[in-house]
């Protein structure tokens, strides 16, 4: 189990998810629930950085479970869950974006929505980066804040690690240019 | 002087680079204004992400969550309709009240705390612990018994019950005495003893690994055979084949099969069944003719074994044979002399009785005897369809 969410670990290793797939897939709750669980604390923040918004990642954060629970059989066979948890929270937060659906109650984004002081400095590479789609502001976010290497964030995106490598780079300057402008 | 790529910075800025573009790259933005300015932009970027977003979810807000996916995975699986998640109110944990704080004071500064006065009373004794033995026990109890009539605290448990007496001189033996239980298990005996010695099960094991190893290789390898190299006198001699038993062409025709010649170390490929001996498998030389004479015969001639003349008399087969005895001056036979033909070469030697049989093809044959301390001798003869005989008189050298 991680717990601990301010350590670092491998996203992309399996440990025991094929194991508890396979038997929340056979109707064990108790294992489901188990795998659902386990990774609410990343998934969260990949969803906070998707929305950039607290209640909206909430609530895409259950909704991204749910449809893990329904469509559990589409895991990758042997894989960890993480990585596609993570794609399913990208489809879903991009889906609703192009739909055009918000939470009942959510307001558009504002930058003081985060709920921390912003400075000066802060703003504008705030709302260079909610500019950003929900696929780079994604892929930014693991690759700033979660750290996650880039052999970890191709399989994650489905991509080769140079196509990663240059497509961070890429967001990087965009921000660095609109902050700058 | 060119800049650093957007790709170069990356790398170096999520500490990617190794070796020499990690050095490049650090010596490029100490001296390039242009990109440092940029490599501090991209660094604040960071920064302001790092402190933005890396934040932690509400851990309540978050167990709801869970805890409603959770009961609609429930109702799904059960065929319920799912609740609202507005509906649902999860009850949070009771607040209990803040502990006073606690206060840390030096040894001996803590308000009221007054220094006790030293002891004057000696500690007990350490007792030794007591074995728990229902023979030392009835003793005990038995002296306590007889030290006070009356039951006392200290010793409650000889109020309750009389003495019980030893184990051995009891009437019920089967029954156990208090404090039995507590005594150590005795040793077990017989088959229990054998079943719990790790050893056995080990010996066990090793020979359940072997049983099952042995049909394996037996079925993989087949049946091992064991072949012993040596062999008895008598085993050897039946080796050699008698010479009329060859069948191969030309001179070879009475020749035996030599002890570890070329041929016999072959063995003979159209019998499959000939078993080499000792000298074979050992690769031992072969036989050296006595007295460090040459081998005349190692193409195919064959020296007659020493001692062993036993076809002296006999031809090896049908043919011309040409035999004769060979003595000294005073008409005695001399034992071991060599007997050569030049054309096929062939040797033998002489008997006990002096007397030699040796195969020669008819026509003009030169004959050489030879033997130690003696003159040799040389003689030309004719050879005809029959059996020649011979005499020669071998003359000591002085």
């Amino acid at each position: 189990m991680h717990d601990n969410s301010n350590a670092h670990y491998s996203w992309t290793e399996p440990g025991r998810d094929p194991e508890l797939a396979l038997a929340a897939q056979r109707g064990d709750l108790g294992a489901l629930f188990t795998l659902l669980r386990k990774y609410r604390r990343e998934l969260w923040r990949v969803c906070f950085a998707l929305t950039l918004d607290r209640q909206r990642a909430e609530r895409l954060v259950h909704d991204t479970l749910l449809r893990a629970a329904k469509n559990l059989r589409s895991l990758p066979t042997g894989s960890s869950m993480l990585p596609w948890l993570v794609r399913l929270a990208a489809h879903l937060a991009t889906a609703a974006a192009k739909s055009g659906t918000q939470a009942p109650g959510a307001e558009p984004f504002s930058p003081e929505a985060l709920g921390t002081g912003l400075t000066e400095m802060e703003r504008p590479v705030l709302e260079a980066f909610a500019a950003l789609p929900e696929g780079e502001r994604l892929l930014l976010a693991l690759d700033t804040i979660e750290h996650i290497s880039y052999p970890e964030l191709a399989v994650i995106a489905k991509r080769e690690v140079p196509v990663i490598m240059n497509q961070v780079a890429l967001i990087r300057a965009r921000i660095a240019r609109e902050e700058a402008a | 002087m060119k800049h650093l790529s957007s790709l170069q910075l990356c790398a170096f800025l999520d500490d990617v680079l190794v070796g020499t573009p990690d050095d490049g790259t650090a010596r490029h933005l100490a001296t390039c204004t242009i990109c440092r300015a940029r490599y501090e932009t991209w660094c604040h970027v960071d920064d302001s992400l790092r402190e933005l977003l890396g934040q932690d979810p509400d851990e309540h807000a978050m167990e709801q969550r869970m805890s409603w996916v959770q009961i609609v995975v429930t109702a799904e699986r059960k065929g319920l309709p799912a609740p609202e998640f507005a509906v649902l109110r999860i009850a949070l944990p009771p607040q209990l009240p803040a502990p006073p704080p606690v206060q840390v004071f030096p040894p001996g500064r803590a308000p009221g705390f007054a220094d006790p006065a030293p002891r004057t009373t000696t500690p007990e004794p350490l007792k030794r612990p007591m074995l728990h033995s229902p023979i030392l026990e009835s003793q005990a109890l038995a002296q306590r018994a007889s030290a006070s009539s009356a039951p006392t605290p200290a010793a409650p448990r000889a109020a309750r019950q009389p003495a019980q007496p030893p184990v051995a001189a009891g009437a019920n033996p089967s029954a156990p005495p208090p404090g039995y239980a507590r005594m150590p298990r005795p040793p077990r005996k017989g088959f229990a003893a054998f079943v719990s010695r790790p050893g056995m099960w080990i010996a066990l094991a090793l020979v359940a690994v072997l049983a099952g190893a042995v049909p394996l290789g037996v079925a993989r390898f087949g049946i091992p055979v064991i072949k012993f190299g040596f062999k008895s006198g008598h085993e050897r001699d039946a080796d050699v084949k008698p010479a009329g038993d060859e069948k191969s062409d030309g001179a070879d025709d009475a020749e035996p099969a030599r002890k570890g010649s070329a041929k016999a170390r072959k063995g003979a490929p159209d019998d499959p069944g000939t078993q080499p001996d000792a000298s074979v498998l050992f690769d031992l030389p072969a036989l050296e003719p006595e007295d460090g004479e040459p081998d005349p015969g190692a193409t195919d001639a064959a020296p007659t074994r020493p001692g062993k003349p036993a076809d002296r008399d006999t031809p090896a087969r049908s043919g011309p044979t040409l035999c004769g005895e060979v003595h000294n001056p005073q008409g005695q036979p001399v034992e071991g002399a060599r007997v050569y033909l030049t054309s096929p070469p062939r040797m033998v030697r002489t008997d006990k009785s002096g007397r030699f049989c040796i195969s020669c093809p008819q026509g003009k044959r030169t004959i050489r005897i030879e033997a130690t301390g003696r003159a040799p001798v040389t003689r030309t003869v004719q050879m005809g369809s029959t059996k020649l005989e011979t005499r020669f008189t071998l003359v000591p050298v002085n």
